[in-house]
């Protein structure tokens, strides 16, 4: 196990992408690598390798490492710890930390939660073009061309990409926030209603209210 | 009553009308439409007092809500008030999806500054590797030594000398040559075409020449430009007295 575990760390190490629990372990079990003596056939698992990884973060811990594997856009990379980011950040000389702007965030939000979309989709939620920032996200590969809609004219669709949630420290798309209540209001136009006439009495705003509902 | 107007930045008309909403603290389900046309339209007119350019979307939304308002001011026919659609759904239920995102925008920007926090183990983009191929770094980079690169030099340094000065001619065609040429013309002719002028001339500057003199000419009013169809044969005619001295024009 200690060797498994030196391997883990080496493959990971040694990549400078995330590597999913899938590729370590095919990486590891190899048609070249067997482990018939155990009786197992299978080598590897999935769930190894995670604990694997959970121990050798354990080690880094204890001994006080600047890094740790992190799980980040479906797989595992090192990285180091965020209260190192002014140090490697000054390495890096910062080029690349031009923030999005409220625009673009907008736009790939919308994209996160409603992919794989189409650009008049898209323009219909902001009410505005969004050609250009369109552009701008696919040069920052943080969105990516999914497909053509079967609707007329087969408009190009968007999605995320991996780059996406790395940029935004997501695991997977699981992770996104949660859209806020709003939503279950709208879903629910009775409760619409009711809120309408807490409202003209109370002139309180909405969102206060369907938390404490 | 006066108003001290600052303007901010609207993504959109969406963005605008949820600036409204927050402002006034209005309740999103039960917007006072003519209120809030009526800060519409104020803005519009504001962007225009200010010559900014209007984007089609605004212009768009404005008709929107006075058609909203135009429905509401209806009187409803009495027999099915309660299937009655209030015409504001469709707006409302657009700027509650605008505010969704806006608001998933906030987060993700937290998100981002988190997540900015974290250095991935990467490669430095600053190796010859980076450039080329496996190959093409072979060859490259095989057993250079400083005098390679000297020798290199002066190569290319030699190569650049040899191709030595090449004379350029300094064209000998005026402007108001051109005109004096042309004004002749029409002294027999009461007008020609421009085709006429590229016939005789076959030097694009000349031709240049030709045209501006043509222009200048148009401009002292000593001829007419005519064109019949778009795209069609240009025509030069007279605009003087043939009797008249043309000199004067010159």
């Amino acid at each position: 196990m200690e060797n498994l575990k030196s391997i883990v760390e080496a493959l990971i190490f040694a990549s400078d992408t995330p590597l999913s629990l899938k590729q370590i372990k095919d990486i590891i079990n190899g048609p070249h690598r067997k482990f018939p003596s155990n009786g197992e056939t299978e080598g590897i698992s999935e769930d190894d390798i995670k604990n694997i990884i959970a121990e050798l973060n354990q080690k880094y811990a204890e001994q006080g490492s600047a890094f740790r594997i992190i799980e980040i856009a479906e797989g595992y990379q090192f990285a180091t710890l965020p209260e190192f980011a002014k140090w490697v950040g000054r390495l890096f000389k910062e080029k690349n930390k031009r923030k999005l702007s409220q625009p673009a965030l907008e736009t790939l939000a919308i994209i996160a939660y409603k992919q794989p979309i189409s650009k008049p989709e898209i323009e219909a939620i902001r009410g505005v073009n969004v050609d250009h920032i369109i552009k701008t996200l696919l040069e920052k590969k943080l969105i990516t061309i999914v497909g053509r809609a079967e609707t007329i004219g087969r408009p190009l669709l968007y999605g995320t990409t991996k780059e996406f949630l790395k940029y935004f420290g997501l695991k997977n798309l699981s992770e996104l926030p949660k859209p806020s209540e709003i939503e279950e209001i709208m879903k629910d136009e009775e409760l619409e209603n009711k809120y309408n006439l807490q409202n003209e009495v109370t002139e309180d705003d909405s969102e206060e209210n369907s938390k404490e509902n | 009553m006066k108003y001290k107007v600052k303007l901010p930045y609207f993504e959109g008309p969406l963005d605008l009308l949820l600036f409204f909403v927050k402002r006034d603290e209005l309740n999103i389900y039960d917007i006072p439409i003519s209120k809030i046309t009526k800060d519409f339209l104020e803005y519009i007119h504001l962007m225009q007092m200010l010559d900014l350019e209007i984007a089609s979307e605004f212009i768009v939304m404005a008709s929107t809500l006075m058609q909203i308002k135009a429905k509401m001011l209806l009187p409803k026919p009495e027999t099915e008030t309660e299937d009655e659609e209030d015409p504001r759904t469709e707006l409302v239920k657009r700027l509650l999806e605008y505010k969704k995102f806006k608001e998933l925008a906030n987060d993700f920007s937290k998100m981002e500054d988190e997540a900015g926090k974290i250095h991935y183990r990467q490669y430095f983009k600053c190796d010859a590797r980076d450039y080329y191929d496996e190959d093409e770094l072979h060859e490259f980079l095989k057993e250079v030594s400083l005098f390679d690169l000297i020798s290199a030099f002066k190569k290319a340094f030699q190569s650049s000398k040899e191709k030595g000065f090449q004379e350029i001619e300094i064209p000998n065609y005026k402007v108001e040559d051109e005109m004096e040429n042309i004004l002749n013309r029409l002294k027999f002719k009461d007008s020609f075409s421009f085709n006429e002028i590229l016939k005789d001339y076959d030097e694009k500057l000349k031709i240049i020449v030709a045209f501006l003199a043509i222009l200048e000419l148009a401009k002292l009013k000593k001829v007419r430009l005519l064109q019949y169809e778009t795209f069609g044969e240009i025509f030069i005619e007279r605009a003087f007295d043939a009797q008249e001295s043309y000199a004067s024009a010159i």
